[in-house]
């Protein structure tokens, strides 16, 4: 079990990186003028490189490894044709192209140290002062790929010697090109044993290639990575709506089942009603008689000295009757609803429609009387 | 799912969201439709339940009140709708107006106890006090037989004859 799977990273998120030989790249430590700012470090290295490199910038492959606060920058260059196009088609996909002793910078502050990097081709001391994160020395020596071990000793002693003034140095293998992505923003490297994290937006320092192409696939990054969230919005409300539909089938089912318990109780419930209007209808019949007729004298005993004649009388329920009615003086409506109202057994009367013509009002007139109050007569007048 | 979306051209990408976005939109906005739809049948259906629940928890009152308002009926004297029709038109010859009468049945509304029948009936041209005689006369038939609308209207070019329309009920009590 490798250490990043025995730390939860998943292998599915391992991303490519190259890392490349340590010899292609000659290094340098510079110091930064005291107050640079982080946004002024990057004017400051292609300054650096102008005055140590024998070749114009925009000739040279190189990244830099610096940590706000601190007072130097690691900077390290590469001649831009000691790569093929090959090599160059291979790194369009790498998540970062690195140079082997890039990934020990990510490495914890731990004080003052020293490692020396066994690469298959290179051996390279690096050493921290633990007064800065940026290495204080690093160096780098070049060895045939069959190299004998006499030879590697001898590389590692040259370079143990530039380390002087630091701890002895631990001997560590060279870290293989591959690396895990930690959630979005960060990427970390098993280096023997230990993890080595970067920040993705760090990266783009240390990494080697084109700083305008590292840039654009900055903001192709940037734009998939929202491109990606707005996919997985739209595959929640997918989700979600599957999730809904799915309840609302239930739903459905449970309201169907509702729907035939009422549809069955329904006749039991529609005889019930029946029993219960006809009830009322028949008590009605019993206890509370229409009387229309003595309701129509009772309304007709107000009439006495005035032209009003009836047109149509109709009931409207136990209580209420509707009178159709007209005369010769308009005024004869108004004395007539006051009359109405005085009648003790009278609730209320409304005039509705009225109309006036050729001389003639014609008027309706709805009074409801109070229950029980129009006597029933054995001689209606 | 991440890395086949990632590995995409960017067309391809914005298309598979778009894509993707759209779909979930109709699918939203139809749930959303015939969520709608489910809660108003959903109201309905709860409404209608609980007045049939009201209906059958006040089942044992209404028996009760029902026979208790047939009860001091004498089903001898009760009146089908074709007895009903006969009464009628009996009294009207009584009165004297059974040529100026006409009647139509207009239903029957039945429990297993009993039933009430309804009966349109009409006198055209009577006079006032014939009219009350009929009203009289059919006022003795209560409870058996009751008046559940009346309209009087004067008749055309003569204001002396009157135009009768009665919605008459009877109670029928099964034997």
């Amino acid at each position: 079990m490798s250490l990043l799977s025995s730390l939860g990273f998943s292998s599915a998120a391992t991303q490519k990186v190259v890392l490349l030989p340590d010899h292609a790249f000659f290094v340098r430590v510079a110091p930064l003028t005291p107050g640079t700012t982080p946004a002024d470090v990057a004017a400051q290295v292609e300054l650096a490189l102008e005055g140590m490199s024998p070749f114009p910038v925009p000739h040279l492959l190189y990244g830099y490894f610096h940590r706000p606060g601190s007072g130097r920058v690691l900077i390290y260059a590469a001649y831009r044709r000691r790569f093929t196009v090959d090599d160059a088609a291979e790194w369009a996909d790498a998540e970062a192209v690195l140079p082997a002793l890039a990934v020990w910078l990510g490495l914890p502050p731990a004080g003052a140290r020293a490692l020396l990097v066994n690469g298959a081709d290179f051996v390279t001391a690096l050493g921290w002062d633990g007064r800065d994160p940026v290495p204080a020395v690093v160096a780098t020596r070049q060895l045939a790929p069959d190299a004998a071990p006499e030879e590697r000793a001898a590389a590692q002693a040259a370079l143990t010697a530039q380390l002087a003034g630091l701890p002895a140095p631990a001997v560590v293998p060279a870290v293989t090109g591959t690396v895990s992505r930690v959630g979005e923003e960060e990427l970390a490297f098993a280096a023997d044993g230990r993890l080595a994290r970067f920040a993705v937006a760090d990266l783009d320092a240390l990494d080697v290639r084109d700083k305008d192409e590292l840039a654009a696939r900055r903001r192709e990054r940037t734009r998939d990575r929202y491109l990606w969230r707005a996919f997985q919005a739209g595959m929640g409300a997918v989700a979600l709506a599957a999730a809904l539909e799915l309840g609302l089938v239930g739903a459905g089912l449970w309201l169907k089942a509702r729907a035939a318990q009422a549809a069955a109780q329904a006749p039991a419930v529609q005889a019930i009603e029946t029993k219960n209007s006809l009830a009322s209808r028949i008590e009605e019949l019993s206890a509370n008689r229409l009387l229309p007729l003595e309701m129509i004298s009772l309304a007709g005993s107000k009439l006495k000295g005035s032209n009003i004649q009836f047109l149509r009388t109709s009931t409207k329920g136990l209580y209420t009757l509707e009178i159709e009615g007209q005369t010769n003086s308009t005024p004869d409506v108004n004395n007539y609803q006051a009359a109405l109202r005085e009648l003790p057994a009278c609730d209320r009367v409304e005039l509705g429609q009225t109309t006036d013509r050729g001389g003639i009002t014609r008027f309706v007139l709805t009074i409801t009387f109070k229950p029980g109050a129009v006597p029933a007569v054995a001689n209606p007048s | 799912m991440k890395a086949f979306f990632l590995t995409r051209l960017f067309r391809e990408k914005v298309l598979l969201t778009a894509l993707l976005a759209l779909g979930a939109l109709l699918w939203l906005s139809s749930l959303g439709r015939r969520g709608h739809a489910f809660w108003l049948q959903w109201q309905a259906n709860s409404a209608q339940l609980a007045v049939q629940q009201r209906w059958l928890d006040n089942r044992a009152g209404i028996e009760t009140a029902a026979a208790k308002a047939v009860a001091h009926l004498d089903p001898g004297h009760t009146f089908s709708s074709t007895r009903l029709l006969g009464e009628l038109s009996t009294i009207a010859d009584d009165v004297g107006v059974r040529g100026n009468a006409a009647s139509e049945i207009l239903g029957t509304e039945r429990t297993s106890q009993f039933a009430v029948n309804t009966i349109q009936f009409s006198l055209r041209n009577v006079d006032w006090d014939s009219l009350k005689r009929f009203y009289l006369e059919l006022a003795q038939r209560a409870p058996y037989i009751g008046l559940e609308q009346f309209s009087l209207s004067v008749a055309p070019g003569n204001a002396s004859q009157l135009n009768v329309m009665l919605r008459v009920s009877s109670v029928e009590i099964e034997k």
